[in-house]
């Protein structure tokens, strides 16, 4: 395992996590620390959501440790799909909902809290849009929407849940441009989670591999790594190059 | 004549201002009730409560309290509801809808007064409603307000997206029992006043018409307020003065009619938004 740089803001020792009596990742050893781009990758159901809700604090380990370095603030993303649209909220009222824990409990809000509501709505592009209706925004708008709201709540650790699900290229391109931004420029500390290897093996500075209720953590190079690809995935995979980008390309699309 | 409409005046002034204080409570919760998808829950909570308070009224032993306590327990087991994956949620809200709506039968049937009682469990005694309830009502209805619109935007938030206020340190589990607990608390000395069919209305009826008009949240909540007062001052007024009807049923068929233009108000207003777009484009 390699260690995060800096002094870790999160340390897993040998925990173990499931629900109930059924496990469903074991022995995980992992830190993050300032300035880290971690990826959590791995099949669909090989545990990505519950790893991160452990590190998020929303589900208690079965066994084993879980140190979050306090105080720490997340800027959590979650997957768009789960927010209900429903509601009658504005863009500027769905990010200056992270100022709300931040403010206390029954403080009110101050112009403070909507300058940075604002600032964080710069940063995504998304100014022109805060008084739009926040379900009445493209599926992009509403990804970078929720980017902004974690960028308010002036996190040390921004975690991304999937957030690229359902985007087409151009939108997928530009959240990528963003987070590779927040990470080089202002050494943001960033967890990206996604099915997709091929999507952070050019932003992320480590991966964590999740297969088989295991999870390896490593370099880029170490995980994608033909050996590690084949043991997560059960295909014969190599990793490519071109114009400096890496990808991943499996054995059983080269002959269509 | 005057002297006629000064006794009824009298005799009106208790039923509105419980009628009134009922509409402001449910109505404001009652946005929460449909944003979180919850209007059968509160259907399910209203029978509940309505069975605890016919308990009560059986045993004779405090009714709104038994009321209270019965939905406390109701509230208790909603997460488990909640976390239940074998079956959908609603169908065990329809087997508590079921039994709670059955108990509260039996239990009213136990009454020596039963037709009196099986009356106020349904439509409350919003017509012969007491000071004493009425002070119970305004108690009940200024602390949940209070609790309301103090923690006003760590409910939307937690009713919105609560893994991301827990993600922060909010206590969303914690202000999201305080919220069941304050509607159940509402529902329980509601029911006693205006009946279960009118406090569900209160709980559904103008929340629906405001979301489909308004377009912040502010403004649905004050709306639907609004409009709860208004139905229930008119339907209360014509009922006493002019038709022979009785004054619960009257205020919830009120409290419906602004429901179909409102609908129809948002499906044009979609429409001219969808012109628009279109033109932009072309």
């Amino acid at each position: 395992m390699t260690e995060g740089s800096g002094q870790p803001f999160i340390e897993f020792q040998d925990v173990t996590l499931g629900y109930g009596s059924q496990i469903v990742l074991r022995n995980v050893n992992l830190t993050v620390g300032q300035g880290d781009f971690l990826g959590i990758v791995g099949p669909n159901g090989s545990g990505k959501t519950t790893l991160l809700k452990a590190v998020l604090g929303l589900a208690k380990p079965l066994s084993g440790t879980v140190r979050i370095r306090s105080p720490v603030r997340f800027g959590y993303v979650p997957q768009r799909e789960i927010l209900d649209e429903i509601y009658p909220l504005t863009v500027l009222d769905v990010v200056m909902m992270s100022r709300v824990p931040v403010r206390g409990l029954g403080k009110s809000l101050t112009d403070a809290d909507r300058q940075s509501a604002l600032w964080a709505l710069d940063q995504v592009g998304l100014a022109d849009l805060s008084d739009k209706l926040y379900r009445h925004l493209s599926g992009g708008q509403k990804q970078r929407t929720l980017l902004a709201r974690a960028l308010a709540a002036e996190p040390n650790v921004l975690i991304l849940d999937e957030p690229t699900n359902g985007l087409d290229l151009a939108s997928e391109g530009e959240i990528m441009a963003l987070l590779r931004d927040l990470h080089s420029r202002q050494g943001a500390t960033i967890i990206f989670v996604t099915h997709l290897l091929n999507l952070v093996l050019n932003s992320a500075t480590r991966l964590a591999l999740l297969h088989d209720g295991t999870v390896t953590v490593g370099t880029v190079h170490q995980i994608a790594s033909p050996d590690s690809l084949k043991k997560a995935y059960g295909l014969e995979a190599t990793v490519r190059e071109l114009n400096g980008y890496r990808f991943v390309v499996a054995k059983s699309d080269r002959k269509f | 004549m005057t002297e006629s409409f000064n006794t009824t005046w009298q005799l009106l002034q208790l039923p509105l201002v419980g009628g009134l204080i009922c509409a402001v409570v449910c109505c404001y919760l009652g946005i929460y009730v449909v944003l979180r998808r919850i209007v059968f829950v509160s259907a399910a909570l209203t029978q509940v409560g309505a069975a605890g308070v016919a308990l009560g009224l059986w045993l004779e032993l405090a009714p709104s309290i038994l009321g209270f306590a019965t939905l406390l327990l109701a509230v208790l087991v909603l997460p488990l509801i909640r976390q239940e994956r074998r079956l959908p949620g609603e169908s065990f809200l329809g087997a508590i809808y079921v039994a709670a709506s059955a108990l509260a039968l039996i239990f009213v049937a136990q009454s020596p007064a039963e037709e009196a009682h099986l009356h106020q469990i349904l439509f409350g005694e919003l017509l012969t409603v007491t000071p004493v309830l009425l002070a119970e009502m305004a108690v009940v209805a200024a602390l949940v307000l209070s609790f309301h619109i103090l923690f006003f935007k760590e409910i939307l938030l937690i009713s919105f997206d609560p893994d991301f206020g827990a993600s922060l340190g909010l206590k969303s589990q914690l202000i999201d029992l305080l919220f069941y607990l304050s509607l159940g608390l509402t529902i329980a000395v509601a029911i006693r006043v205006a009946g279960a069919l009118l406090v569900f209305s209160y709980l559904v009826l103008p929340a629906v018409t405001s979301l489909l008009i308004c377009r912040r949240i502010i403004s649905a909540l004050i709306l639907a307020v609004v409009l709860g007062m208004v139905c229930s001052g008119v339907a209360l007024y014509l009922s006493f003065y002019h038709l022979n009807l009785p004054s619960g049923p009257l205020i919830a068929a009120f409290c419906s009619v602004p429901l179909p233009f409102a609908f129809l108000w948002a499906v044009l207003r979609e429409a001219r938004a969808g012109r628009e777009a279109r033109t932009a484009l072309s």
